[in-house]
């Protein structure tokens, strides 16, 4: 069999993955069943930072390989990374699920202090032994509250509205700190 | 694009707006649609540490949930039914499937050859199969040969005695090429079927070890 060693593995993961989801737009069931294998430890892990309970989770991921049954057709390989795609995908469609059903946190959150944290976190540490993404390196370069607020954005689904409640600041307050944290995100990142 | 757009846009992909006008500017704006794509890869990277296995059950109820091609029935009768003869078709060169896993799965000029394995236990195998290079990829989901190995076969269209495809990675992905006397018994029709054998796979010529999961090959 032919050796693919001169291709590194994350960009030849990336190819078959784009193919099994051209599959999968075809409406090709096995092609849906390698997405599966191929994603499902990294979507599930997601669903259950998303949900916290496993019952949760697995029900979401229902839905979101019926999604990706769905609309494999508008991703397009050319454009984009299918990695990111579907991850974007998961989040969106579980954060929808818990807004549907009304388990959105509301908790109130204890902001942490202004000063960074020398020693990096343990989800920063994690990233360090494995493939990282630039933003988990970007957002540690931001005041640690203002990283708080875009995390839990991100994985709780919470608006400014719902952020200015749980974090008991001003909305204005809140969206202005959240708008320039976004910009020096972004200088970091491009 | 500005400032005020671009965190526009920013806003969109983290959720933090439930703005009905940024969503169909989305719709409507191509350079705008672009930053929000952007944002949200950028976004989909604070997902990179995590991951974790779901349970061995949860693909069998997707599977339930969209729609079926031709997946044989998980009852494994047949196998009861032929085993006995299998000895007789051992002489056919058995290819250890084991020996070169790849981690590549094989791109797809023209229409390949697909089945969907499944089984009552939660096991699983997607095997996508192109007849003009003769490579067959094996995706497995859930099966797990413990301390032995899993073993593919395959009772080609017309056939009742199952024949050896050897011994494969159960854990991960793989692609190898049949040889032409294995790639004779693999059409449309044929039905693929996965036993949990002992290390190196079952020593008989027949499966010894349970059928996990079967299924038919279809073409795409």
């Amino acid at each position: 069999m032919a050796s693919e060693s001169t291709e590194n593995p994350a960009s030849l993961e990336r190819a078959a993955l784009s193919r099994a989801l051209a599959g999968v737009a075809r409406q090709d069931r096995a092609a849906l069943q390698e997405v599966y294998c191929r994603t499902s430890r990294k979507l599930f892990g997601i669903c259950l930072r998303i949900f916290g309970e496993r019952a949760d989770a697995e029900d979401a991921m229902q839905d979101v390989y019926i999604t990706i049954w769905n609309r494999a057709g508008s991703f397009d390989p050319a454009r984009g990374n299918p990695i990111s795609w579907l991850a974007t995908l998961t989040r969106n469609r579980a954060i929808d699920i818990l807004r549907a059903s009304g388990r959105r946190p509301t908790a109130p959150i204890e902001l942490a202090a202004e000063v960074a944290d020398e020693s990096p976190d343990a989800e920063a540490q994690l990233v360090e032994q494995g493939e990282d993404a630039r933003i988990n390196h970007c957002i540690e370069g931001l005041a640690k509250s203002d990283a708080q607020m875009i995390r839990t954005a991100f994985f709780e689904g919470s608006t400014y509205a719902d952020l200015a409640a749980r974090v008991s600041l001003p909305l204005g307050t809140v969206k202005s700190r959240i708008r320039r944290a976004l910009l020096k995100l972004r200088e970091c990142l491009s | 694009m500005n400032d005020d757009d671009d965190l526009l846009a920013a806003e969109l992909a983290l959720g933090l707006i439930g703005d009905s006008a940024a969503t169909s500017r989305r719709a409507q704006d191509g350079a705008f649609a672009a930053r929000v794509a952007w944002w949200e890869d950028q976004f989909a990277g604070l997902t990179t540490p995590l991951a974790m296995e779901p349970s061995a059950q949860l693909w069998p109820r997707i599977a339930a949930r969209i729609p079926q091609n031709d997946n044989a029935p998980t009852n494994v009768l047949w196998w009861k039914l032929t085993s006995g003869a299998l000895a007789a078709v051992a002489a056919i060169s058995l290819f250890m499937l084991a020996q070169r896993p790849q981690i590549e799965l094989p791109p797809q000029p023209g229409a390949p050859a697909v089945a969907s394995l499944a089984g009552e236990t939660g096991s699983a195998m997607a095997i996508s199969y192109d007849s003009a290079t003769r490579r067959i990829a094996l995706a497995p989901i859930a099966l797990d040969p413990g301390k032995g190995d899993a073993e593919l076969w395959v009772i080609p269209v017309g056939a009742d005695k199952a024949v050896s495809l050897g011994v494969f990675d159960a854990r991960k992905p793989s692609s190898h090429q049949l040889n032409p006397a294995q790639a004779r018994l693999v059409a449309a029709g044929a039905t693929f079927a996965v036993s949990l054998e002992q290390r190196g796979g079952s020593p008989t010529g027949q499966h010894v070890g349970p059928i996990v999961a079967s299924g038919k090959m279809v073409e795409t």
